[in-house]
């Protein structure tokens, strides 16, 4: 008898860790526009959301843009897990010859909250400058904002003639 | 430990019992008499017995820093599937953040309670693998624990990482506590994601250590992490008759100055003063007697600015030279030969001299990047001592950026530089340089207390290519260099030069890139430069056309590139 107990707990570890019954996750099923998101970042921020807009590829840096919003420019960096489902073979494929392309991407979306855990023990001059900013992501910190994706839930070539994003 | 014969003994010879790396040795007259094979139990209890006639034994002694530890607790290699109930770690978890901690009720690992589960999911701390401990948190928001209850008080190094390793679908979180307090927040996004950790802490026997994994908010429990964690420290040993602790008092450079034994007492206590570049002054000298504890041996072998002095030689060992403290100066010279900052600085000029001839103010601590992916950071690091080699200041520069080598996942002795691998870079992404926290936190060992933290993360394909090392270390020395040039007082008159845009950082990074293609006699093709023509850089490029084609490349393949490394410190 337990033997058997021990079989049936490695049988449920083992799909645990083979990451079974996905649940339903907290997150945002409707799709939003990229200024949708960024402007109102605190009710998206850490949050699964979906989002649609134009995914760029530069040399050290991937973002979004959507030529409706800010005027174009380049907003939101991209980070992919080391897993990512969907359309992400299709994705790449565009990217290589485009360099862009629409996508739907879901995954989690980071803004620019305040840094949490600075030293009190810094110096004041860098410890208060520190207090009022916000937190930076992307290479080089370059973004004010990111997503982290896990799913490319669609990716299309960019045929309707938006530029390469601003700035 | 070893009970038996250990010899006999004449008047003078000395036997010693040594806890070297976690292990115990004996030695007679410097020779070692025995190994144990059976690992030291903590607190250290040392008893003795005597057998001959009238034979005695004096002067037993525990030396050492007490914060090098001996002691030594993993995680890994100490996963039972029979300690939870007792012993040093148990697992279990909290039904919310903030709530008790239970003991997963299961009598054998894995560890994990079935009541919690929704069928698919449940908490889990299982058997480890490849090195790490596999932690799964539960359905409705539980964080699963891997707990250490200090068996003893002292000061323990904490260091480890966690690691996505199984799931992939989204973030964990992860926490190192003491008590109830947070010592470290991380999160853990996805598969192969790491977040290392290195902290240290003083406790007291019964104090608990959680490494804790939580569902990161977003429900996605199916995702599971990997836990490294190995504590190292010194507990209070306990002596027996005979035994004897000795503390070490150090001063402002580090330098133990006073010697205590374990009853603090001021009559028994031995002394030590140097002469600024680190020679000692003995009884004898400027009115210090043998009374005063000065020339009383004690057998401590960190000495000036704790570095071990060599009783042969009496030469420092600085990692990567010895240092004559009879001279001030080290024995070979420094292996980096040129870097910007030592141009600027004619007290760097000789290779051979300590601490800017400053030895009142500065220390030399062995600058270290910590590198999380064994297999590619050797190839990493083989490359960056071939940009070591270079005669290009500016790859020595870059390589130099990265420090040395560090021989553990973090430690106190780390630059602040983290570099790790991944395959999720997409595009022609090779590497990424990013700050971790706020890009800055304090060091002790750094001049003005201060240094950068930097992430570096390499394409796992590009783990030995020293051109993309090169590239990144460039930016990893931009923000080094303007976090060094900070005051102490945190005055940044001098470092705002410094605080540079991304283009500016980016130009010299590619400078360095297109000398590495040039140096190979390749032409270096970047790809589109705007809609139409390629960026190529072939090996007789004029510089001017070369830096044209770089401002092309950042235009077109770059953004926000007036944002400077900085921004919140940019002066207004």
């Amino acid at each position: 008898m337990k033997r058997h107990l021990a079989i049936i707990t490695l049988a449920l570890s083992l799909s645990s860790i083979g990451g079974y019954g996905e649940p339903a996750a907290k997150q945002n099923s409707r799709v939003l526009n990229l200024c949708e998101l960024v402007d109102n970042w605190k009710t998206y921020n850490r949050q699964k959301v979906r989002v649609r807009a134009v995914y760029e590829v530069g040399a050290e840096q991937t973002w979004l843009y959507d030529p409706a919003c800010r005027n174009g420019e380049a907003v939101t960096d991209v980070s992919f897990q080391q897993q990512v489902k969907g359309a992400v073979k299709r994705l790449d494929h565009i990217a290589a010859k485009d360099r862009r392309a629409w996508v739907i991407l879901e995954g989690v979306f980071y803004g620019p909250e305040p840094f949490d855990n600075i030293d009190p023990k810094l110096p004041a001059s860098i410890r208060e400058r520190l207090e009022k900013s916000d937190k930076r992501y992307g290479h080089m910190d370059s973004f004010d904002s990111m997503i982290e994706v896990t799913r490319v839930v669609e990716a299309a070539k960019v045929t309707d003639g938006p530029r390469a994003s601003k700035r | 430990m070893y009970r038996g014969e250990l010899g006999t003994y004449a008047a003078s010879d000395r036997l010693r019992v040594a806890l070297e790396g976690g292990v115990v040795k004996y030695y007679r007259n410097s020779v070692v008499l025995y190994t144990s094979s059976v690992a030291p139990q903590y607190p250290l209890l040392v008893d003795t017995s005597l057998n001959g006639l009238n034979g005695w034994i004096s002067n037993v002694v525990i030396s050492g820093n007490l914060s090098t530890g001996g002691c030594s607790y993993n995680a890994v290699t100490d996963f039972s599937s029979t300690q939870n109930p007792t012993g040093s770690w148990r697992y279990g978890y909290k039904a919310s953040p903030g709530a008790a901690f239970t003991k997963y009720p299961s009598s054998s690992a894995p560890w994990y309670d079935l009541a919690i589960s929704d069928l698919y999911n449940l908490p889990t701390v299982g058997s480890p693998s490849d090195g790490l401990v596999f932690m799964h948190p539960g359905p409705q928001g539980q964080q699963t624990i891997v707990r250490w209850t200090a068996p003893s008080s002292g000061t323990f190094n904490i260091s480890g990482r966690f690691e996505g390793i199984a799931g992939g679908h989204a973030t964990t979180d992860v926490h190192v506590m003491h008590n109830s307090t947070s010592l470290f927040e991380g999160y853990v996004n996805g598969l192969g994601s790491v977040v290392p950790y290195s902290m240290q802490r003083t406790v007291t026997a019964g104090d608990t250590i959680d490494f804790v994994v939580g569902d990161g908010g977003n429900a996605y429990w199916s995702d599971s992490t990997g836990l490294g964690a190995t504590i190292t420290g010194q507990s209070v040993a306990q002596g027996g008759s005979g035994t004897s602790i000795q503390w070490l008092v150090t001063d402002q450079l580090g330098t133990p100055r006073m010697v205590f034994d374990q009853t603090a007492s001021l009559a028994n206590v031995k002394r030590h003063d140097y002469l600024p570049f680190g020679e000692e002054l003995f009884a004898g000298t400027g009115g210090r007697t043998t009374a005063q504890g000065y020339s009383v041996g004690d057998g401590v072998r960190q000495q000036f600015t704790q570095k071990e002095r060599d009783i042969e030689t009496g030469l420092d060992f600085f990692g990567a030279r010895y240092y004559a403290s009879t001279q001030g100066r080290f024995t070979s010279a420094d292996s980096i030969l040129i870097a910007t900052q030592k141009v600027l600085d004619p007290q760097q000029w000789n290779m051979y001299s300590y601490t800017r001839n400053n030895p009142v103010r500065f220390t030399d601590p062995t600058g270290r990047y910590v590198c999380s992916d064994g297999k590619r950071c050797e190839q990493f690091e083989k490359a960056r001592q071939e940009a070591l080699k270079s005669k290009d200041s500016e790859a020595l520069r870059a390589a130099r950026a990265y420090g040395d080598p560090s021989k553990k996942q973090a430690d106190k002795g780390d630059n602040g530089v983290y570099v790790g691998f991944a395959d999720n870079l997409r595009g022609d992404r090779a590497g990424t340089v990013e700050r971790r926290g706020t890009g800055i936190e304090l060091d002790s060992n750094s001049p003005n207390g201060l240094r950068a933290t930097v992430n570096v993360t390499i394409k796992s394909d590009q783990a030995g290519n020293e051109e993309v090392i090169a590239h990144e270390g460039s930016h990893v020395a931009d923000k080094q260099e303007f976090v060094n040039a900070i005051g102490a007082d945190g005055n940044m008159d001098k470092a705002n030069p410094l605080n540079i845009t991304l283009r500016q950082s980016e130009i010299r990074a590619y400078k360095l890139s297109i000398s590495y293609a040039q140096r190979g006699d390749q032409t270096l093709n970047f790809g589109p430069c705007g809609m139409t023509k390629e960026c190529k850089f072939p090996p007789s490029m004029m510089p001017a056309l070369r830096d044209q084609q770089i401002d092309d490349l950042l235009r077109s393949q770059y953004k926000n590139l007036d944002t400077v490394i900085y921004p919140e410190l940019k002066q207004p």
